[in-house]
Order: C-alpha cells, then structure tokens, then sequence
C-alpha cells in the first residue's frame, strides 16, 4: 500500500520499473472495485444484467469418517491470551489446516516464520504427504474433483492462504489424484 | 490416473511455477480456451482484474477471511455463509 501511495503521489523513482507491480495496484484499488454485487445499479442500470444467472454456492462438509477437524480443535484450541484478531487468525488457519493434513504440524515446524516459507512446506508435502492418512476434507475434496473431471467441467481453486493451494495442487500417484505439473508445457 | 493439467494465478511461487504477469496471462488463455482442467489461485491475486470464463466451478477452501471478497468471488451477497472452516 505504501508503495502504490507513493507512486500515486509521485514520489519516489517511478521511472524504477521495480515500482511498477500490479499486485500493488490492485491492493490500491480493490476496496473501490469490491463493490459490485448483484444489487449494483449505474445510471440507472443493473451493473450485471438481470439474465445472468446467479451461481448456486454449497457447502461442502468433510467425508462422515472425518477425525482430524476434532483432533486439530483438541491441539491448537484457542487460550486465554489469545485476544488478538491477529492471534484467532492464527489459531483458525493452524485448526482448519491441520484438519485438511496432519502434515501441517511438520509445517510449523520449520523456521521461526515457517508458515510463510513456503519452499519449506512444498519439502514437507513431498516427504510426509504420502504416508499421511487422507483426511475426510481431502477424500470429499479429490472426489469432487473427479466428478468434476468426469463431467468436463472446469475448475478454480481458491484460498486466502498459500499451503492448501500447494497440498492440493500437489502430485502423488498413492493418491491417484494427479495433478500433473505439465501445465508449464503451456507456456515453455 | 486423471492426469489433470492445473495452473496457477498466485502472487507467490509454488513448486517452482512462476508468477510473472507473462504466466499469468498464459494461465488465463489457457484456463478459458479449455487447454487447463483448473487453476489454484488465492482471492486477492484472482479475486478481481481477470476474466476467468473458462471455469464453471469454484471450489473454495474454507471460508475466506474476508467477507466482502467472499461474496465478490461468490456472486450472491444475500447467501449466508456457515462458521464452518
């Protein structure tokens, strides 16, 4: 945010292309654009047309032999000093984490700050995952994607946190649940 | 074996895949002509300034710690979400 700041206000070298960064910009402008929803009017128009049809979400609860939401409850439960939003956060991710993979305890692990080195968890999805008990998120999660895939339809994942993006993301055969990083054979 | 084909839209680097705005516009083509099964992607990096029509599924991982680009991404302000993560 400062940094899209001072290139708002001209100061700083802006000539530097290491100033121009599109995540910084859209940091900068995403409370404004945030704000169209299906109510959103313009000039007296609907932003988004009437016949447009609205998407049905559900929620999907874990598979019925699920263990790990009440294990990661017992292990990262919230404490007295947690009074910090900052704190809750941590607690929620560290909960809701380790009950789509026990691995994420080898994630936290790692270094003083290993949630945010990432290279690390990718070494700990690769060395623990395969001898991991699939947990009863990640059994719905895989057989959503191959009905999914059965059907033709195409899919975006999405997550506010890296790692879940990185485990499900991830290969493993013993899983028969392949996401093939031939992806980079897209672009070269 | 699904042998599914994934890209990435992230504002960091997983498993080595790049996250330059070159791939990112590689990603999207490929995403909407069909040529990716799906992308992994975090809100605030997918959430707005795409076009992401290839898709017709939206699978999120828990809830998103924001509400308002929960609802942005969802497209149905009035659906109340559950506490469930």
């Amino acid at each position: 945010m400062g940094r899209a700041l001072k290139r708002l206000l001209g100061t700083g070298n802006i000539r530097d292309e290491r100033w121009y960064n599109v995540l910084v910009l859209r940091i900068l402008i995403a409370p404004f654009t945030l704000r169209r929803t299906i109510k959103s009017t313009w000039d007296g128009q609907w932003v988004i047309d009437r016949s447009v049809v609205r998407p049905q979400p559900e929620i999907i609860p874990p598979a019925t032999d699920d263990k790990a939401t009440k294990a990661a409850e017992a292990i990262y439960c919230l404490g007295r000093k947690d009074t910090t939003l900052a704190k809750v956060m941590e607690k929620a991710d560290k909960q809701r984490w380790y009950a789509w993979s026990p691995i994420y305890q080898h994630v936290l692990m790692g270094s003083e700050d290993s949630t945010r080195d990432f290279t690390w968890a990718e070494r700990v999805i690769v060395e623990k995952f395969r001898d991991a008990e699939l947990t009863g998120r990640m059994k719905r999660f895989i057989s959503i994607i191959k009905g999914l895939v059965r059907k033709g339809k195409r899919f975006i994942i999405v997550s506010d946190r890296i790692f879940p993006l990185q485990l499900v993301y991830y290969v493993h055969p013993s899983a028969n649940f392949l996401m093939v990083r031939s992806v980079k054979k897209c672009w070269g | 074996m699904l042998g599914l084909r994934i890209g990435i839209l992230l504002g960091t680097p997983i498993w080595g895949l790049g996250i330059s705005d070159r791939s990112r516009v590689a990603t999207i083509e490929a995403l909407n002509s069909g040529e990716l099964h799906g992308i992994v992607m975090t809100e605030q990096v997918g959430g707005f300034g795409h076009t992401l029509v290839g898709a017709s599924v939206m699978i999120f991982i828990g809830s998103l710690y924001s509400s308002a680009q929960e609802e942005q991404a969802i497209g149905t302000p009035d659906f109340l979400l559950n506490s469930e993560h």
